[in-house]
């Protein structure tokens, strides 16, 4: 196996860290084939854009054939997630860890 | 997470402003106390600010806004009656929202002695309801419902009557619940909005049965703008709620897109709804109907299941299997046509007269005119910083004189689709069956040329559908279709846009459209023409094919009106067709008429403008050929015959250009080949002072009837120069050289008869 | 330009309607009311347009703003006068069917802007005038000498706009 792609998130996951991330995540995620996973154990503080960087990392794994993992979430975050209706997406993916 | 200050300055901006249409709906109520439209005025507002408060959580005014309105509702349906002492009790409640609403953001308690005594008389008018109204009461919230998505010009029962039909109805498709279809602007986030609140809000209205989050418009990572939002939902509402209630949650969602369908909806409305799911959205048809909620997954799947055995198209499988009803499945298939013609974004839009418009257009105009006034200034200077500013300012300019242009453009569309009409109309009329395809309905030009273009394109597909398509037995009996097609379509093609009109019809019988022309002296009996020019017959004034004249074409409008007006806005029209298989009109048109690329050229001392568009060549006459030009009107080029137009004596510019034959030589060695049409035509010039961008003036009142030109525009220098309408000039030309043509042969007729005498 | 009267002499911008404006046509003196006039300019840059009347002098570009000079001179049969420094283009308002249409005309010398009032305004002259009667408005009487009172408005017309567009069909 190739090695692990990850990335682990800061505290603040907003709008105005949500550039920055992005080019992180891009930078990170070369082989787009394999699945790459996005540690939250450290995620304070989440908004809509940060979600939406998330949901669109799905996307591209599930384009990809691959997959893109979300693990550690803590609770008050994956309640913000749930609140709109995100889970849906996202959560089959954390499912898959938690298993 | 907090809210940024823009939004609440928003909400309390748009909150005042309803205030103020509240105190104005209520004075005006005190007057005509049975004007409903104005009590749903007033009730709309409250309910408005209370829905808006609710997103921004300022629990304090939705309490008491909460109040103020369930007494408006209780007095649109008639269980309080409107008296003075209400209205006034109303306007302080109004004066007591607009203090709350003025104290934010900080939610205080002001004149909280105030605020109780309103709540107490707004309660008191509220239990003390009206005896005739009580029975009705117990109905209260469904009437409410009801009643929100009509005007509520019909009494009580008329409305619980409706509630009933509705529910009868209902049995077509199951759906029990409010179905809402979201689509967030893409500034939503920059904007501070949180989607959540939105959720959090309908959840205080009934219960989300359920969301889906909607990722079609969502891109890649490596395509994601992340401070763009491309998020969407569908929701299934189970609700008591009116839609007017709904939709008072969504409206503070800048830019968003919200269709809200009602619970037991009739199948027109789900039709509505798939006609007004966002274009920027490809779906596949199952999912469009997925979606809405008309298709179960497992009936998706089922019919997709079918569909991988047999082939067959989904949609026709979905009515089939009478999982779907026809029209909806129709409904669907003609957005999913839609949004793959339409792939444009519909963000959002800002009304602006056009007028303002104009003036932007024209101010700009200036603007680049003054540049290349300047550009040219600057050049007297060698100062590099001065010339590199120079020429980011013209690129600046550059790109704005676009950018103003472009805010003029708009889809052809619009007026594409008004045929739909025209046609079903005329083919019953006709009692033919033809069917209008329209494609590239998102090409876009310029609003003027739009304006001007639409009457020609309604003679020639009146034409085509009088002239151009067969009646249907005849159709048959020619081994076609019944259904005969008439083909709109709109492309862009180098800088021009090209509009074709194109029908499957009986075409066009060269043979018989010679003979005719010789018949009406339009041509004379020995003259040759080319296959192409043959067809372009039909465009000479006074040709018509009268055999064929009917109410619906033969108006007394011919095609060489089409062809003047067509030219009018510089462009050109051509025809080809075959007999039997139909005939295609092509339209080409520039995509805007304020400016144009132009070629600067003096004759004597005068500067015109010749359109770039119209020149295939300049050239500089060798000995030779200046021999042969001094001798006749024309020169050889290439083998071929150029007829020549000297402008300086064409215009008359200066009183004798006769006998100095030097100078006359002198002025022959600049020509400029333009071509209109299929016929070239040599302008012999001055001197050639290069490419300009021309803003084109009107002729104007004054000028209106002067031939050969199509305006005027404004050089650099500040001088105007006149801007040459090359069609005008070529057509004026070939008149010229036949009138010769035929004054040579007569006179060679009268010469052979006088010697026969 | 010492002791002659200067087109910025004359402001035109807030005036009564008594008062009118003289100028010099072909050594005659005309007038025509103030409030009629927009603004006066120095003869300029006038670009030819071809295949029009004579009296069409050309247009001129009024800031942006493509305006038809006149020459009255011509219009009215008279001669035209070289062009010299005092040669001025007098800016109107005319009025072609509904349409407001900025014009200028061609006057060899602005003189002065004097009152005129109504009492002092005869009926035009059924003979002898050297202009066309329906052109003029009046006779102004200026000390012991009457001027003719323009009516431009009639000169710049429809009727004579239309005129101009008839005679310009012919010439093509």
């Amino acid at each position: 196996m190739s090695k692990q792609q990850t990335i682990k998130l800061g505290a603040e996951c907003t709008i105005y860290e949500v550039l920055e991330k992005h080019h992180q995540i891009i930078e990170q995620w070369k082989d787009l084939g394999q699945s790459f996973t996005i540690d939250m154990s450290s995620v304070e503080e989440i908004d809509n854009s940060f979600v939406q960087l998330l949901l669109s990392c799905k996307k591209t794994a599930i384009t990809n054939n691959s997959d893109c993992e979300l693990i550690n979430i803590p609770d008050s975050i994956k309640e913000y997630i749930e609140s709109a209706y995100y889970s849906d997406y996202l959560f089959p993916a954390v499912e898959a860890v938690e298993s | 997470m907090q809210e940024i200050d823009e939004n609440v300055q928003i909400f309390i901006s748009e909150a005042v402003e309803l205030l103020e249409e509240i105190e104005n709906s209520l004075l005006e109520l005190e007057n005509a106390s049975d004007d409903d439209e104005l009590l749903n005025l007033v009730f709309r507002a409250a309910h408005t600010i209370k829905g808006s408060a609710g997103l921004f959580g300022f629990e304090h005014i939705i309490e008491f806004t909460h109040v103020v309105e369930n007494t408006l509702d209780d007095m649109r349906n008639c269980i309080i009656p409107i008296s003075s002492e209400l209205i006034t009790v109303l306007m302080r409640s109004k004066d007591q929202i607009a203090a709350l609403v003025e104290a934010l953001p900080e939610e205080e308690s002001i004149n909280t002695e105030e605020e109780k005594e309103l709540v107490d008389l707004l309660n008191a008018f509220r239990s003390g309801k009206s005896a005739a109204c009580a029975a009705e009461s117990n109905n209260d919230e469904t009437e409410a419902e009801a009643e929100a998505t009509e005007t509520s010009g019909e009494n009580a029962s008329l409305q619980l009557e409706e509630v009933t039909t509705e529910a009868e109805s209902s049995d077509s498709i199951q759906s029990e619940h409010y179905h809402i279809s979201l689509r967030l602007g893409v500034d939503t986030f920059r904007e501070g909005f949180i989607p959540n609140a939105l959720f959090k809000q309908l959840a205080t209205i009934g219960e989300i049965k359920s969301a889906v989050l909607v990722d079609e418009n969502m891109p890649v990572l490596s395509e994601l703008d992340p401070e763009s939002c491309y998020l969407g939902w569908e929701i299934a509402l189970d609700s008591q709620a009116s839609k007017d209630e709904i939709h008072a949650i969504f409206e503070f969602v800048e830019g968003a897109q919200c269709t809200i369908l009602p619970p037991s909806s009739k199948i027109s409305e789900y039709r509505h709804l798939i006609q007004h799911i966002p274009e920027d959205e490809y779906l596949a048809l199952g999912q469009i109907l997925l979606q809405t909620g008309t298709l179960t997954e497992e009936e998706l799947q089922l019919v997709l299941n079918k569909q991988q055995q047999t082939q067959e198209k989904v949609g026709d499988l979905l009515v089939e299997n009478k999982i779907v009803q026809s029209e909806v499945v129709e409904q669907a298939l003609e957005k999913q046509q839609k949004q793959k013609v339409n792939q444009q974004k519909a963000l959002s839009f800002v009304k602006v007269d056009s007028a303002k418009l104009d003036k932007l257009v024209n101010l700009v105009g200036e603007l680049v005119i003054n540049g290349a006034k300047m550009e040219q200034l600057s050049d007297r200077y060698s100062d590099d910083v001065l010339h590199e500013t120079m020429e980011s300012t013209i690129s600046t300019l550059e790109e704005l004189r676009e950018t103003a242009l472009a805010l003029r453009m708009i889809p052809i569309g619009a007026t594409f689709n008004r045929f739909h009409r025209v046609v079903r109309d005329i083919s019953q009329e006709l009692e033919k069956d033809i069917r209008l395809e329209i494609y590239g309905a998102d090409s876009e030009l310029d609003k003027t040329v739009i304006d001007k273009i639409s009457d020609p394109l309604m003679h020639l597909v009146r034409n085509s559908l009088d002239h151009g398509i067969e009646m249907p037995d005849e159709r048959e009996q020619l081994g076609k279709s019944r259904q005969g097609v008439i083909k709109l379509d709109a492309h862009h093609e180098a800088g021009m846009i090209v509009i074709q009109i194109t029908d499957d019809g009986a075409g066009m019988d060269a043979d018989k459209l010679v003979e005719k022309a010789i018949e009406k002296g339009v041509i004379s009996s020995g003259q040759k023409l080319k296959r192409g020019e043959i067809f372009n017959l039909i465009f000479e004034p006074g040709f018509s094919m009268a055999k064929q004249i009917s109410n619906i074409s033969g108006r007394g409008v011919g095609m060489d009106v089409v062809r003047r007006n067509i030219e009018a806005l510089r462009g050109t029209i051509l025809i080809t067709s075959e007999l039997g298989k139909g005939t295609t009109i092509t339209i080409q048109l520039p995509l805007t008429l304020s400016i144009i690329d132009g070629f600067h050229i003096k004759v004597d001392q005068e500067d015109f403008i010749i359109p770039l568009d119209m020149i295939k060549e300049c050239i500089t006459l060798n000995e030779t050929q200046i021999q042969e030009s001094s001798m006749h009107d024309y020169i050889t080029l290439r083998g071929e015959v150029l007829p020549l137009i000297e402008l300086r004596s064409y215009y008359s510019l200066s009183g004798d250009y006769g006998d100095d034959s030097e100078n006359h030589l002198k002025h022959r060695e600049n020509i400029v080949v333009v071509q209109f049409g299929q016929q070239k035509v040599g302008l012999v010039v001055g001197d050639l002072l290069g490419e300009i961008q021309a803003v084109i003036k009107p002729l104007g009142r004054v000028f209106k009837g002067l031939n050969g030109f199509a305006g005027f525009t404004i050089l650099g220098s500040g001088h105007i120069a006149l801007v040459i309408d090359v069609p005008g000039l070529v057509k004026d030309v070939v008149t010229n050289e036949k009138t010769q043509f035929d004054k040579i042969k007569k006179d060679q007729i009268d010469t052979s008869r006088r010697l026969l005498h | 330009m010492s002791g002659e009267t200067k087109v910025d002499d004359i402001d035109v911008s807030s005036v009564e309607s008594d008062q009118h404006l003289t100028f010099v046509l072909s050594e005659e003196e005309f007038a025509i009311p103030v409030i009629t006039i927009k603004e006066i300019i120095e003869y300029g840059h006038l670009t030819n347009v071809p295949m029009v009347p004579e009296f069409i002098h050309g247009v001129v570009n009024l800031r942006g703003n493509v305006v038809p000079v006149l020459s009255l001179a011509s219009k009215f049969g008279l001669e035209n006068k070289e062009i010299n420094k005092r040669t001025c283009i007098i800016i109107l308002d005319a009025k072609v069917e509904d349409e407001v249409v900025v014009m200028g005309v061609i006057v060899d010398k602005v003189l002065q802007v004097i009152e005129i009032p109504e009492a002092d305004i005869e009926p035009p002259p059924s003979l002898g005038a050297t202009i066309r009667t329906d052109f003029i408005k009046g006779m102004g009487k200026i000390d012991d000498n009457f001027i003719v009172i323009l009516d431009i408005l009639r000169v710049l017309s429809a009727e004579e706009i239309a005129l101009m567009s008839d005679m310009n069909k012919e010439e093509v």
